[in-house]
């Protein structure tokens, strides 16, 4: 029990961290502090529901844990807008704007909305598959496992949330 | 009632209550020249003689003597007498289905009377008043007093304390003697808070009612003033009148069905929030003696029940009422012999409503409780759904279904034949009385002492008296059900917690963690102790492993130190304090379990892990996942700590379920920690996993780790053995290999099945 190892959160400072592509197009990572670089390597979020600005995970390349930025706005201009763009890249979860329809046909329903990234019909099965995040943020996993959300069920138009009230 | 017994004596009348019974007067008669009445402790009868037969005998004390007396008729010497000095020894013997009283004098031992089961509380109560009485004369008498768990009440049947009666299972109340008005009083108090409502609705229902019973008033005048004397005018009044009636009817309808389901709900909203409060509070021994498919099915159908009836029935039934006694009150005014012809059904109905409904509510009472056991086998295989597949059970479990679904359908359907034989019948009692409007009034009518007009008043008046009558019938049928529903919800709020705070409880901020067991009993049920005699003195930061056959009591003693039980006798101790004087949550803040079966809620991942600190950071929250070797394996999820696991976390393998819980008591960080066999049923490297994990959380903390793995107790700084309730050795590991007791053979058995497997 002596030699116990007690694991730490390996926290990454914000301010002593570069995140770039480089020539290659690759995503990199330098420590200003250790002057330690790496190459390819990978991010994720570690709640990439509730907690999407802070708590990045980055990995080498092997996908061994690199350590963890505990927030994507305290980095600097340059590594903030590198990060945001690869973990768009990584999650995506277009945002509905309009719900047209929601039709119920064999135990599953068709919605048909409008999402910021254009019009989008999909299946959905199950209570399981809406989920909601926050008090009015709606996370939706169609029959494939695509997800949409809604941000603010509150703030939809009134018909979208007339036609949403009948699958929630 | 007492024969005889001076209540000033010194004697403790509350020890003797109940135990001084009517003697029959023969037998009174008899004794008297006998028996001092005036020193009269005991005074009880058997069930049984003493040779086996149905029957009474006495058993009476008094100061100084023990007399038992026969009661049968002709027998020639009913009385046996002993002094209470000759006694040496009294005992009460527990044997099946019957129990004696022995009592042994100098020169030999003997039964003096025998009785049921039925009886034996009033005996053993006696005998304890007896032994202080044998003492008090004879100080030296081996009163080798029953053992400890007879000492306590017996597991008996429930009986409702008004009539005797034997309740139905799984409830509390006799569906023969409760007070209905009672019921409903408590009920309507769920309708206080919203007065303005209740009042709103009750206004909107009167005016629903008086707007309905208009078009019929009309009728009057129309047929005897307006079309008799050929009025056109009128007669487009009338009309305007009657569009109106029936206009305002519609909207105080619409508005009243608005409000009224408004109050419903509200009403719902406050017994459903109150019996889930009240459901937190109750103590762990409520539940061990109910299935959750039949609580679940109180909370939610049973509230139903009564919101509906709270909300809509009551008023209905006020209505109804007022709608009756308007309609007699025209009617009567209008002319006072045929109004009361009207009304003649009415004595007839109100009598055979009330004998069906005395049937009907037993009836329901049945069927709530069958509906529930249905519930409750749902509750029961469908989280065991694996288990009844792999056995390959299906069909079983189908029968078992059906079986208690077909008396389901058994019990709804006499309530249905016996609604549908009374409500019919009640019916045409009403019709014959329209029958008998049409006869009297249509001859009057023909006479000319009533007007066209009067007759057809009477003839539309008389069908919506009986409309009120036949509602408040079949709905006095439904508040049958409400009655049943609400006694079971208020079953469950009138129930007690057993654990409940000292009256002026030790609040702590951080305990020591040292605990002491001082002479622990424990049981269940009075009549098998599970714990005998614990003591145990662990010092704060120790880790103890607690080892035994399963039965042996060790997760017993766990759940006497978490407080979900109070020791029968003995005392435990917290850094020296009675654990009863602590105030429960801040002590329980202090202790954290993991099971062999970790439960994880329908909840994300973070919640889970954050269950015993919900205002944990999220920094806080992946720290603990790392020490419980739990972040790797999380990350790997898409959603990572934001994954909602399924029901009692469906998704996670076994030993990832563990490490989970593992990270839930590292992070709320407990003086005291629980760990029950948590490393059984994982692979190696898991195992490893885990063992880490448990080797960080322990440091520095009292623990108490249930292991049937011995290798896995290497660690501990003594091992507790159990066997049968008691500690049998204490000690570490190499002491107890040493010593070459249970321990031992424990270790021996099982790296020989260790041998073996590896073979």
């Amino acid at each position: 029990m002596d030699n116990m190892i007690f694991p730490e959160l390996k926290k990454i400072p914000e301010d002593q961290v570069r995140i770039y592509k480089d020539d290659r197009n690759r995503l990199c990572m330098r420590r200003l502090d250790t002057g330690e670089e790496y190459r390819r390597i990978q991010l994720s979020l570690v709640f990439p529901l509730t907690a999407r600005r802070s708590f990045v995970r980055v990995c080498d390349s092997e996908e061994n844990e690199i350590g963890l930025i505990g927030s994507i706005d305290a980095l600097d201009e340059e590594s903030k807008r590198t990060v945001e763009k690869e973990l768009e890249r990584v999650y995506f979860i277009p945002k509905i704007v309009k719900v047209k329809s929601i039709e119920e046909k064999f135990g599953s329903r068709t919605w048909n909305v409008e999402t910021e990234r254009g019009p989008r019909v999909f299946d959905v099965q199950g209570r399981e598959s809406l989920r909601f995040i926050a008090p009015s943020h709606l996370l939706v996993k169609d029959i494939d496992g695509n997800r949409y959300e809604i941000p603010s069920v509150t703030n939809l138009d009134p018909s979208s949330r007339r036609v949403l009230e009948t699958a929630i | 009632m007492s024969p005889g017994g001076d209540e000033t004596h010194s004697w403790n009348s509350w020890a003797t209550k109940g135990l001084i019974l009517n003697l029959p007067v023969e037998l009174r008669t008899q004794l008297e020249r006998v028996v001092d009445f005036g020193k009269l402790r005991v005074c009880i009868p058997s069930d049984l003689s003493l040779d086996g037969t149905y029957g009474q005998s006495w058993l009476l004390v008094t100061d100084t003597h023990l007399y038992v007396a026969d009661a049968k008729k002709g027998t020639k010497n009913p009385v046996y007498t002993v002094p209470l000095a000759d006694i040496e020894g009294l005992k009460l013997r527990h044997f099946y289905g019957n129990a004696l009283v022995e009592v042994s004098t100098t020169t030999k031992t003997f039964d003096i009377i025998r009785f049921t089961n039925t009886r034996s509380e009033d005996f053993l109560r006696a005998v304890k008043v007896i032994s202080e009485l044998i003492k008090s004369v004879r100080p030296d008498a081996d009163l080798g007093d029953t053992d400890r768990a007879d000492a306590e009440k017996r597991p008996r049947v429930n009986r409702c304390p008004k009539c005797g009666k034997v309740l139905p299972p799984e409830m509390r109340i006799c569906p023969e003697c409760i007070d209905k008005r009672e019921t409903f009083v408590r009920l309507i108090q769920y309708v206080k808070p919203y007065p303005k409502l209740w009042v709103l609705t009750l206004l909107l229902s009167l005016a629903a009612t008086v707007t309905s019973l208009l078009p019929a008033y009309l009728q009057r005048p129309f047929i005897d003033n307006a079309l008799a004397d050929r009025d056109w005018g009128l007669i487009k009044l009338m009309v305007v009148l009657l569009v109106l009636a029936h206009g305002l009817n519609a909207l105080f309808n619409g508005l009243r069905g608005y409000y009224l389901g408004m109050l419903g709900q509200k009403v719902l909203f406050d017994i459903r929030r109150e019996v889930y409060n009240h459901l937190q509070t109750l103590s762990a021994s409520f539940y061990d003696k109910r299935q959750t498919g039949a609580i679940m099915s109180r909370v939610i159908g049973d509230v139903n029940q009564l919101s509906h009836f709270v909300s809509a029935g009551l008023q209905d039934v006020i209505i109804q009422l007022l709608t009756a006694i308007v309609i007699a009150v025209i009617l009567l005014q209008q002319d006072w012999a045929l109004g009361l012809m009207a009304l003649s059904p009415l004595p007839i109905i109100a009598v055979a409503t009330v004998a069906a409904n005395k049937s009907l509510r037993k009836i329901w009472h049945v069927v709530a409780r069958r509906g529930s056991e249905l519930n409750a086998i749902l509750g029961d295989t469908l989280p065991g759904i694996k288990v009844v597949k792999a056995f390959g059970r299906e069909e079983d479990e189908v029968d078992r279904f059906v079986a208690k679904q077909s008396e389901l359908y058994q019990s709804t359907m006499s309530a249905v034949m016996l609604s549908n034989k009374v409500y019919p019948a009640i019916g045409f009692t009403m019709a014959l009385g329209a029958a008998l409007i049409w006869l009297v009034g249509g001859y009057r009518a023909l006479q000319g002492s009533i007007t066209v007009g009067t007759f057809v008043l009477f003839n539309g008046y008389v069908w919506r008296l009986f409309q009120p009558m036949q509602m408040i019938s079949q709905l006095s049928g439904q508040l049958q059900q409400v009655a049943t529903s609400a006694e079971r919800i208020f079953e469950i709020l009138d129930t007690q917690p057993e654990i409940v705070d000292d009256a002026h409880p030790v609040q702590v901020q951080q305990i020591r963690g040292d605990i002491k067991f001082e002479h622990v009993y424990f049981s269940y049920e009075p009549d098998e102790p599970i714990l005998k005699d614990i003591c145990l003195d662990i010092k704060a930061g120790e880790m103890i492993g607690l080892v035994g056959a399963s039965g042996s009591g060790k997760t017993t003693l766990i759940n006497l130190l978490c407080r979900f039980y109070d020791p029968t006798s003995g005392d435990i101790k917290i850094d020296g304090v009675p654990i009863q004087k602590l105030q429960i949550k801040s002590y329980r803040d202090q202790i954290a379990v993991v099971l062999q079966e970790p439960f994880l809620f329908h909840a994300t991942i973070a919640e889970n892990i954050a269950y015993g600190k919900p205002d944990a950071t999220r920094e806080e929250i992946i720290w603990a996942a790392k020490m419980a070797n739990a972040h790797d394996f999380i990350v790997q999820f898409p959603e990572a700590y934001d994954t909602k696991l399924g029901e009692r976390g469906t998704g996670l393998s076994g030993g990832q379920k563990q490490r989970i819980s593992i990270a839930r008591a590292i992070l709320r960080n407990p003086r005291i920690l629980i760990l029950d066999e948590a490393t059984s049923a994982v692979d190696t490297e898991t195992e490893r996993l885990i063992q880490e994990a448990i080797d960080r959380l322990i440091k520095g903390r009292t623990t108490i780790a249930i292991a049937h793995r011995l290798s896995t107790l290497k660690n501990a700084d003594r091992i507790v053995v159990m066997e049968d309730g008691r500690i049998v050795e204490v000690g570490t590991h190499e002491e107890l290999l040493a010593r070459d007791g249970v321990f031992s053979r424990l270790v021996k058995m099982q790296s020989e099945i260790a041998k073996r497997v590896v073979v």
